[in-house]
Parts: C-alpha cells; structure tokens; sequence
C-alpha cells in the first residue's frame, strides 16, 4: 500500500510539474496564453502592441498580465456571470477569431466565419440581469456548469450559430434560465440550429415571453441526458422545426400555454425526417391543462420505440398525443420498453366560432394509427368522450392497451 | 515486483522532466541583453512607456518603445546580448565552444560562479572568435573588458 500510495505521489508530481500560463486582462476579458505553445511575442508600433499567437493586443487597453500555472484548454472560452458582471476567458488559440462584448453580465461572442475549430463554452454562475449570445458557422459546445441566469433583454440563451450544437448539461449540477417578459424573442433558450442535447446534469426553463426552449432545425436528447423541466411557459414548452428526437434523458414539461412539446416542418421540404417526433428512451412527463392545446404534437409521423411518456390532460378539447400524419407505438427493445400513459379529464372546448369546437382525447391522428408492441393505458375520468380518435386506419399487431373510466 | 516499482516511479519522475517546465520570462531590450525573471507570481503593468515586471517583492522595469519580444524560456538567459553589430560586444556558446564577439585588444576571462578563474585570452582580431571548449558543464561567467556575460553550458 504504502508502495502504491508513493507511486501516485510521483504521479501527481509529474501532473503538476510545469503547465505555466500567461493570463492577458482586458477588462472583463481574459486570453490565457499556454506557455509551451506561446513562442515569441513581439513588441510592435512603438511598444504600443503586444503580438501573441496571431492576436495583436492594444497595450493600452491591457489592464495586467499574469504569469500563473494552470492548463488552457484548446478553443476553450469560460463565461462566469457574477450578480451584475461577466468574466470571459478564452484561450490563446482561437482568441483572435472571437469577438467579445461584455456589458454587465450580457455577454455576446460571435465567431469569424473562418474559424474551422470547435469551440467549446462553459457557462456558469448566476446573475439576474444577463443573457448569453453565441454566432459561427462552425458546429460548437455549449456546457451549461450550474448556470442560473434570467435575462431582462430577450433570451437567456441565443445561439445564433446554425450548425450542430453540443448542450451538455454538467453532471451534478442544475442550470435555470428564465428570459423577459413582454420582449421578441423566440424562446426563453433558443439554438438556430440543431441542439444535441447530452450530460447528465438538470436544466430548469421558464418562457416569460413565448416558447421556454426552441429550436429551428431539429433537437436531440442523447441517451447520456440528465433532466430537463419546463416550468412554464407563454406558449409551447418545447418547440422544434424539422424533427424531435429522444434518446434518454427525463423531459418534464408543466405551466405552458399552449403545446408541451410542439414539432413543425421547416420550409425545405428536403430537410431530413421533416416535421417527424421519435422516441426512443427516456421519460417524458406533460401536463397539459391548458384548452385546446397538446402534449405532444407533430406536423408528420411520430414513432414511440422506447421509453416512458405520461401526460395528465386536463385542458378542454386538449390531446396527449396528436399527429396530423400517423402514430407508430412500438417496442423496440425489451430492456427499453414502451410504457404511455394517460389521464384525460378535459372538456368538449368550445369557443365562440364552433368552428373551432375541439374534444378531448388521449390520442388524436389525422393518419393512421399502428400499435405493435408496448404499453398504452388510459384514465378517462369522466370526460364522456373518446380516448383515441383515428381518421386513418387503425391497426392493432401487438402489446397491451388498458382502458379505466370514472 | 520491486524492480516493477522502482521502473515505474523512475517513469513517472522522468515523465514529469521531459514535460517542459517554462520557468522564466524572457525580455529582448533591441541591442541589449536579454532579461529573465522567474515567472513564479510574475505580473506585467504597463506605466507610461514602460512595461513594470513585478514578483516576489522585485520591480524590473524596461523601455517599451525600445522592447523587441519577450518569451518563455525553460533556463534563464540573462546576460546574453542580442545578436552584436558591427563593434558591439558579445559572448556565446556555440557547439561547447566559447564564442568572443569584441574589438581587437579585448581582454576576456572566463570564471566560474565561484570566482575560480578558467582562462584569459586577449583577442587578437576584431569581430568573433572561438575559444576553447569549457571544460564541463555548468554555468560560466564570461567577462570581455569588464562586462560580463553568464553563459550555461549543458
């Protein structure tokens, strides 16, 4: 023991030996300079700038530059918010790409379209008056590190970017992000392009403004995601364009105005598995008790493989499960098995234009609907109306449906 | 199973030489020797023209318009003039060989730390001229008409 304990001494030695870093302040902006990788730094324009790794830095503007030890991760940027203020650091490497605005704690980072390197950035700390806006055109990692952030400008979160988006939720920590009331912004944590959401960490949404998370191509949840809640939103708790897809993870979705989880086709009528949900794992819980609203709604075919989904569908003339295609409930793993589950109390809604007059259903499809495989159950607590309504073809192969009425 | 351990811990230390360990800062003043400080709880303000390099209680000031480059270096540096002009002054290393840029007529001696004196030479022509090899490795202090040079022969 004693022999193993002085080899993990020597280890820890040879960890820490060397690793020295030049920290650059500017401000609430931070470069860290790797001294193995700086080189020669030059002194130019009469003493005036500094060049470092193809960054020209302003003396003047410079407030300090430290010597420490400590490892700069490559095409790293750390954002901590701190009550009215926000510090960025990023590294050296990909600093002269990246153009930084710090005012209080709302922080905007728009990277030159010719960076072709995957930036990664960690968000933390907590400040009631901040937001986080990102542009490239090259895929990045968002990590959201225990980050608590309301925004009293627009969103919390902005990702302008278009491209593949890693959201990773921290493991161990919880992230809450609420956005204004009252302003323009799409959703309270918006993605322009395609979030892949993964990380075991929780990650609370509230929409003060419209949707709490939305995104204008399509979304994942990776098997290795931890929890998301909507705790409320003005209208749709999750609203995605192109297609939904859920490995894992533990969606819960309550307090929203109008869909919990609502999926549209883009414009391209090319774009893959347009207007499409699938599950495949994962728990989703909904709460629907808004009128005329869904739990889960899709402009085409929606396909539940694996994977836990309940909803309490309380609102008048609300649906648990709505397509204007078809449903596919399968099964296509034992050890992932198919389990929906629903309770339906609402109404006949009925608004002024009947026209517009909606019933209440478990499941809604203007397709058909094929059961092959899993577990459907439905509460029908005195409602008087149907629990599935199929205008397609509805056709049973295999599983276990269960029906209880009050 | 003890040759085992003493192979791994000889691995883990010599691990922890070969990564570089960049232990102080370098400064090129243009035409003058280059200064290295410790980087060790080293911080750079700029004051007027000045770059203030400050650690440990020290206060280093250079000439910012009259800075060249600055960088990390693994061995202090310090005393080692740029690369010399026509009738500047200069002592280096090159090959294990000691390397005298100076005028006609200049006295050198070569010490070591402790003040032992290793040789003496009066150059014999202007411009550069190799000495002898230093005899191991070490660090010598080169002085060529009363200014010195350290020099660290590996």
């Amino acid at each position: 023991m004693k022999k193993l304990t002085l080899l993990f001494l020597l280890g820890a030695v040879a960890a820490s030996a060397g690793a020295q870093r030049m920290k650059i302040y500017r401000g609430h902006v931070c470069v860290n300079v790797p001294a193995a990788a700086a080189g020669e730094m030059t002194f130019a324009e009469g003493g005036t700038r500094l060049n470092v790794m193809g960054a020209a830095y302003d003396l003047a503007e410079v407030d300090s530059i430290i010597v420490d030890r400590g490892e700069v991760a490559e095409a790293s940027v750390g954002v901590r918010y701190a009550g009215t203020e926000a510090f960025v650091e990023m590294s050296a490497d990909v600093a002269p790409q990246l153009a930084v605005a710090v005012d209080g704690a709302h922080v905007s980072i728009t990277a030159d379209p010719s960076l072709a390197t995957e930036v990664a950035y960690r968000l933390s700390g907590t400040s009631a008056d901040g937001s986080f806006f990102m542009d490239g055109e090259y895929k990045a990692t968002v990590e959201l590190d225990g980050l608590t952030l309301t925004s009293s400008r627009g969103a919390a979160i902005d990702i302008a970017n278009g491209k593949r988006i890693d959201v990773v939720l921290t493991d161990g920590t919880t992230s809450t992000l609420a956005d204004c009331a009252g302003g323009g912004q799409k959703a309270c944590f918006f993605v322009n392009g395609h979030p892949e959401f993964k990380g075991g960490g929780t990650l609370l949404l509230t929409g003060n403004t419209k949707h709490a998370f939305a995104s204008d191509e399509y979304t994942q949840l990776k098997a290795s995601t931890g929890t998301i809640r909507v705790l409320g939103a003005v209208t749709d708790g999750f609203h995605v364009e192109q297609y939904f897809q859920m490995d894992g993870g533990t969606l819960d979705i309550r307090g929203t105005g109008s869909d919990c989880i609502d999926v549209s086709m883009t414009k391209d009528a090319t774009d893959e598995m347009n207007g499409e949900v699938h599950i495949n794992g994962g728990t989703i819980t909904m709460d629907v008790a808004a009128d005329d609203t869904k739990g889960l709604k899709a402009e085409r075919d929606i396909t539940i493989a694996g994977g836990t989904l309940r909803a309490t569908v309380t609102g008048d003339g609300s649906k648990g499960i709505k397509t204007d295609s078809n449903l596919l409930v399968t099964q296509a793993d034992a050890a992932r098995p198919t389990h929906i589950e629903m309770t339906i109390s609402g109404k006949t809604y009925m608004p002024d234009d009947p026209e517009l007059e909606s019933k209440c259903r478990a499941i809604k499809t203007d397709g058909d609907f094929t059961f092959d495989g899993g577990t459907i159950i439905v509460h029908n607590e005195g409602t008087g109306e149907r629990d599935v309504d199929v205008d397609g073809i509805y056709t049973y192969v295999s599983g276990q449906y269960h029906f209880t009425w009050n | 199973m003890k040759k085992i351990y003493l192979t791994s811990a000889l691995a883990l230390l010599s691990l922890g030489a070969g990564a570089q360990s960049y232990d102080f800062l370098t400064f090129c003043p243009e035409g003058k020797a280059q200064v290295s400080l410790p980087v060790d709880g080293l911080k750079l303000r700029v004051e007027g023209s000045q770059l203030v390099a400050e650690a440990g209680g020290s206060r280093t000031a250079f000439d910012l318009p009259s800075l060249r480059a600055m960088f990390f270096a693994t061995e202090s540096t310090t005393g080692i003039a740029a690369a010399p002009g026509r009738g500047e002054t200069a002592a280096t290393l090159r090959d294990g060989r000691i390397c005298v840029t100076a005028p006609a007529g200049s006295r050198v001696a070569v010490l070591t730390p402790d003040g032992r004196t290793v040789a003496r030479h009066v150059k014999r022509a202007d411009g550069s001229e190799m000495l002898g090899p230093v005899p191991a490795a070490g660090v010598y202090l080169v002085n060529v008409n009363g200014r010195t040079f350290k020099l660290l022969a590996q």
